[in-house]
């Protein structure tokens, strides 16, 4: 496994096997990764929706859209927000909000992708550390989840360079079966299932 | 509590109400602007209400009246959300039917202040422009546009949206008698739809075809022909408002027609007081098509993969279901002297008429989105210096409903089907990213 380095990221766009789509502008282009853009939606954990977050509520229901309890809890957990460009959205400090990447990216099965934050950002304090690793074989937009980890709030608006994306090489091509993912084709955030395949340890009345 | 005091009472409700909107976010248009005309509206309401006599029943019935229409457009601010309706759709669309749809008013440069909401399903598609200025004859006009809460995404299907911009410029007195004469002119100078006893004749002629007969025994009342005058002018209002549909989105207008009139109305042969039969507007705009030469755009396609998806389009959209010579109700000559007066009218108002894109750049969309990548000017070529092209929005819809076709060029591809829906989301997305490349290419012109 090695990282790839600007010219090989370009060749790779170049054979159509590797897509960042749209690149604005050639300042995004980094030694070895592509910066990435925020994009205009952003879920809001709601301090009000949901006492906690429990796997056990999501565990033994087959998610049918007559579950209303389900649903609502679900549907409950998140404020969501669309802001057009020049459109601020303030991220208070101590606060978690999902926004996807203005850009669409689709990963061959020899490619995987290692999501950070761009350090001018990580500056102020903010975070993108988690969920920073992208299958090979995804295709949609990145999910990001940020955090302001300072002191005062940060404005963000759609469109800026937050993060930046790497590629590294595999050995081998991941098997069709095993790049299979809940959030491929991605076309905004959505809330996780904390329940997906442990529901063996919880508890069936929660 | 007297009507008067009631009333006054209600202007304060409407004041609060307008104040409690501004929790939200908005998306298209200004809510500064909203808020600043109805606070003045209301202050000007109040001002002839107060000195009225609360016996007066005449002017407060008049008053009520004008309440009521201030809490109603209060009440679609709150549906207003940015997250409800496909907000970079909208701002294109602005672009097309702003122009058309401002005046010369005494106090300002007469643009209407735009609104959006969403609300309801497939009968939901509006765009209104005030149509009085009432009592309060003092502000610009609300123009609001209204999409379909649940077809959110379905971008595709927005181009039907070109047909409601007719309705809302024909509010505007100025523009009336030049579309009377630029376009109502010509379709109604002969044929069968010229007067209610010709349209009359038509709807009873033994010559219909089998589903108008059908119709016509089904309802055994010859009230059901018994068009009126009234019926007969919103007649040719709808064909005129397809025209415009036709020439401000293009061929993607013949899709979203069909797919929305024909689910409303599988026959596509029944007529209502308002709206003629599908099948006749369809006649209409295969003329109109024609005088444009789009369906010869397919035989000049570069690439027999292009010229395949071109004809393979058109096939369905007017190939399919041809209407017969009872449903012809114009001749080419009305149609194209139709289209040319809309033309030259949508020129001079400084509203984009649609123009077929460049082969190459159709092409390359309808690619991206069999790769499943969203349709826009992003340029795929990985050079380290990437230059992204401008895209008319209206060219990404073509490209997605010629796609919608045929989802792969290989039909045996084993890919999965790419369903009506992701799409549709993709063609969104491509129109939000073409904003973007759109932002950075002006502001990067504007510093060079």
């Amino acid at each position: 496994m090695s990282a790839l380095v600007k010219a090989a990221i370009l060749t790779s766009i170049r054979d159509k096997r590797l897509v960042v789509s749209p690149i604005l502008a050639a300042e995004q282009l980094g030694a070895s990764s592509i910066d990435l853009r925020l994009g205009n939606v952003f879920l809001m954990v709601r301090a009000r929706g949901l006492s906690d977050v429990d796997p056990a509520r999501f565990a033994h229901s087959d998610g049918a859209a007559g579950d209303h309890a389900l649903e609502q809890a679900r549907r409950q957990k998140h404020e969501r927000f669309e802001a057009p460009f020049q459109q601020k959205f303030l991220l208070h400090p101590g606060m978690l909000a999902l926004v996807p990447t203005l850009e669409w990216i689709k990963l061959p099965p020899n490619l995987q992708g290692m999501v950070t934050a761009r350090s001018s950002w990580a500056r102020e304090g903010l975070s993108i550390a988690t969920a920073s690793l992208i299958h090979p074989g995804y295709k949609g937009v990145i999910t990001l989840e940020l955090a302001n980890l300072g002191q005062i709030p940060l404005a963000l608006y759609p469109g800026l360079r937050i993060a930046q994306i790497a590629f590294h090489t595999l050995d081998n091509d991941a098997k069709p079966e095993d790049m299979g993912s809940r959030f491929n084709m991605a076309f905004e955030p959505v809330e996780g299932n904390v329940s997906h395949g442990d529901e063996a340890f919880l508890p069936k009345n929660s | 509590m007297k009507p008067k005091e009631f009333l006054l009472q209600e202007c304060e409700n409407v004041r609060s109400t307008l104040r409690d909107v501004l929790r939200h976010d908005y998306a298209a248009g200004s809510s500064k602007e909203f808020y600043n005309e109805f606070c003045v509206r209301l202050d000007f309401l109040e001002s002839l209400l107060r000195p009225v006599d609360p016996d007066d029943v005449t002017s407060l019935q008049t008053f009520a009246d004008e309440v009521s229409l201030l809490s109603t457009l209060v009440h679609h601010i709150e549906r207003s959300h940015a997250g409800e309706f496909p907000w970079s759709f909208t701002e294109y669309l602005q672009k097309i039917a702003i122009p058309l749809c401002k005046e010369n008013l005494a106090d300002n440069e007469g643009e209407p202040i735009l609104r959006v909401y969403a609300e309801g399903g497939l009968y939901s598609y509006q765009i209104n422009l005030e149509n009085d200025l009432s009592v309060l004859n003092i502000g610009r006009r609300v123009f609001t546009i209204v999409f379909p809460r649940t077809l959110k995404h379905y971008v595709l299907l927005h181009a039907i949206f070109g047909h409601e911009i007719g309705h809302a410029a024909g509010t505007i007195p100025q523009h009336k008698a030049e579309l009377r004469d630029k376009v109502l002119g010509p379709l109604r100078s002969t044929g069968p739809l010229t007067s209610i006893s010709q349209a009359r004749l038509w709807l009873r002629s033994s010559s219909a075809p089998a589903a108008i007969q059908e119709l016509r025994n089904q309802y055994n009342d010859d009230s059901y022909t018994e068009i009126t005058r009234n019926q007969l002018d919103s007649w040719f209002q709808e064909f005129m408002c397809d025209l415009f549909g036709l020439v401000t989105f293009g061929p993607s207008f013949l899709a979203s027609h069909q797919t929305l009139l024909l689910a409303l109305d599988p026959t596509g042969h029944r007529w209502g007081p308002y709206h003629p039969p599908y099948i006749c507007r369809k006649a209409m705009l295969w003329h109109a098509c024609k005088h444009l030469k789009w369906d010869q755009f397919a035989a000049t396609a570069n690439g027999s993969q292009l010229k395949e998806d071109m004809e393979r389009f058109f096939k369905t959209y007017i190939g399919s279901n041809v209407p017969g010579a009872w449903e012809d109700v114009f001749t080419a000559k009305q149609v194209e002297d139709a289209v040319d007066g809309l033309i030259v009218f949508l020129s001079a108002a400084g509203s984009p008429s649609f123009s077929l894109p460049d082969q190459s750049m159709l092409a390359s969309l309808i690619e991206m989105l069999r790769d499943e990548i969203p349709p826009c000017g992003s340029d795929l070529s990985g050079s380290p210096k990437p230059k992204n092209r401008a895209v008319d929005f209206r060219h990404i819809l073509l490209a997605g409903w010629i796609v919608s076709e045929q989802p792969f060029a290989d039909a045996g591809s084993g890919k999965d089907s790419l369903d009506f829906l992701t799409l549709n989301k993709l063609c969104e997305m491509g129109m939000l990213q073409q904003r973007a490349i759109d932002l950075y290419d002006a502001k990067h012109k504007e510093a060079a």
